[in-house]
């Protein structure tokens, strides 16, 4: 079964409290990502990117709206269920890598597939094999402190993908990177939407994810402001 | 077409020897605070067992057990309450530093019981450690003051099994103190919302 969207959310709304102020970081939100797409959620800071970001990635749930991930409303689901959700269906890539600087490369990446249930020789393999997909082959026992930063979201990348999840989420993956390796990172994410058909979601400030995304989602004050596909950009250049 | 999760092995897992070595490896990052917390096991724990060697020796010596002994039990008490109260202090300050990783640990699928269980452990090896070092420790200066004070006959006396009784005891006390002390950050860390632990910044 296959369903258009991968990711549905309907009037996604949230509100934080802090301190004495009620703060909406969310209001109303629809958006429908389809499966195998590559979409990049823009706006300045504070305009919710993170907050949505987060509802689609079940690190945190909505007051209001549904949000649907691979025709689940997750929204509805329990701890265990989110967990699994988060192991098997996505992918993270965070903007200051957060590897566990204790483990070595490899077995950062190995770890979502050994929570998944497989054992330690089969997820050892797969981190290598995407270790190796990545450029980090000769990386595999360097812990996170001994990498570089490109290298260390290298290893984000490849631990986002070993339990072949149907969506990579991406928070501000190159916010913490000079432009040179940034530009690498964003051509391995396009690569292995492309390579692997994942569904690939950013959130970012950074335009040169705009050339490579299927789609941009402007998000300003909580609401999206506007949408643009990869032909409009295409479009506006010969335009200029 | 929407549909709902069935509940078929949907599940994750963490299994026990991934968890040993994950808190192995902390440890060993974290070696000054891990030996620091093992010290603090080791000398309440020795004070413990020093104070009932003692009574045992005294026992032989003067025969009066009863009196003897609930003095002990007050000192030991005390001894125990500032070596629980460093203990979880030690394990606060352990969890705290780690609440961005436990956050990504959630994120990769860890359910709540997996952080339990791999702080726990690091306070069962924790435990062990200070608590075989403590009680060998405290048997040892036991012996050694009295053997040199009243002499080494007396020691003697005092019956195998009840030495042993005495490092036993103590060990087990360590493990149990440090168990107890690690619980509630434990417990408290794994509740933590995977957003609000992301969030967290030391």
């Amino acid at each position: 079964m296959s369903y258009e969207y991968l990711v549905e959310a309907e009037d996604v709304t949230k509100e934080y409290v802090l301190g004495s102020m009620r703060i909406r970081a969310l209001e109303g939100v629809d958006l429908e990502i389809r499966r195998g797409e590559y979409v990049s959620i823009m706006g300045p800071s504070g305009s919710g990117k993170t907050t949505l970001f987060n509802m689609i990635g079940a690190i945190d749930k909505p007051m209001r709206g549904k949000i649907y991930v691979d025709g689940v409303d997750i929204t509805k689901l329990d701890a265990f269920e989110l967990a699994w959700l988060r192991c098997r269906k996505i992918g993270y890539i965070f903007q200051t890598f957060s590897l566990i600087p204790v483990l070595t490369a490899a077995e950062n990446v190995a770890l979502p597939a050994i929570f998944a249930g497989h054992s330690q020789r089969e997820a050892t393999m797969k981190a290598i094999e995407l270790l190796t997909l990545v450029g980090l082959r000769d990386r595999l026992n360097h812990k996170p402190p001994d990498l570089s930063g490109g290298q260390q979201q290298r290893v984000a990348i490849a631990r986002a993908l070993i339990n072949d999840p149907q969506i990579v989420l991406a928070d501000e993956p190159t916010g913490n990177l000079d432009l040179r390796t940034g530009r690498a990172i964003i051509s391995v994410l396009r690569t292995i939407n492309e390579e692997r058909s994942v569904t690939v979601v950013t959130a970012t400030h950074d335009l040169k994810m705009m050339g490579v995304s299927d789609r941009i989602v402007y998000l300003r004050d909580g609401r999206i402001e506007r949408q643009e596909t990869v032909a409009d950009i295409e479009l506006r250049r010969t335009a200029d | 077409m929407k549909q709902t999760l069935t509940n078929q092995a949907k599940t994750t897992t963490f299994p026990i020897t991934q968890v040993l070595r994950f808190s192995l490896e902390d440890m060993k990052a974290k070696g000054t605070r891990s030996r620091i917390t093992a010290l603090s096991i080791m000398l309440s724990v020795a004070f413990m067992v020093f104070l009932s060697t003692m009574a045992s020796i005294l026992a032989v010596m003067v025969g009066q057990t009863a009196t003897v002994q609930t003095h002990y039990y007050l000192m030991e008490i005390i001894a125990l309450m500032v070596c629980f109260v460093g203990v979880t202090n030690t394990m606060l300050m352990s969890v705290t530093e780690r609440f961005k990783e436990i956050g990504v640990m959630k994120c990769l699928g860890a359910r709540d019981k997996h952080v339990v269980i791999v702080f726990l452990f690091e306070a069962l090896i924790l435990g062990i450690l200070g608590g075989i070092g403590g009680a060998l420790a405290g048997l040892g200066i036991g012996m050694i003051t009295f053997g040199l004070q009243v002499g080494w006959e007396l020691i003697t006396l005092v019956p195998l099994h009840e030495y042993a009784r005495h490092v036993v005891t103590g060990l087990v006390t360590a493990v149990l103190l440090s168990e107890a002390g690690s619980l509630y950050p434990a417990y408290y860390v794994a509740r933590l919302k995977p957003m609000d632990a992301l969030r967290h910044e030391l």
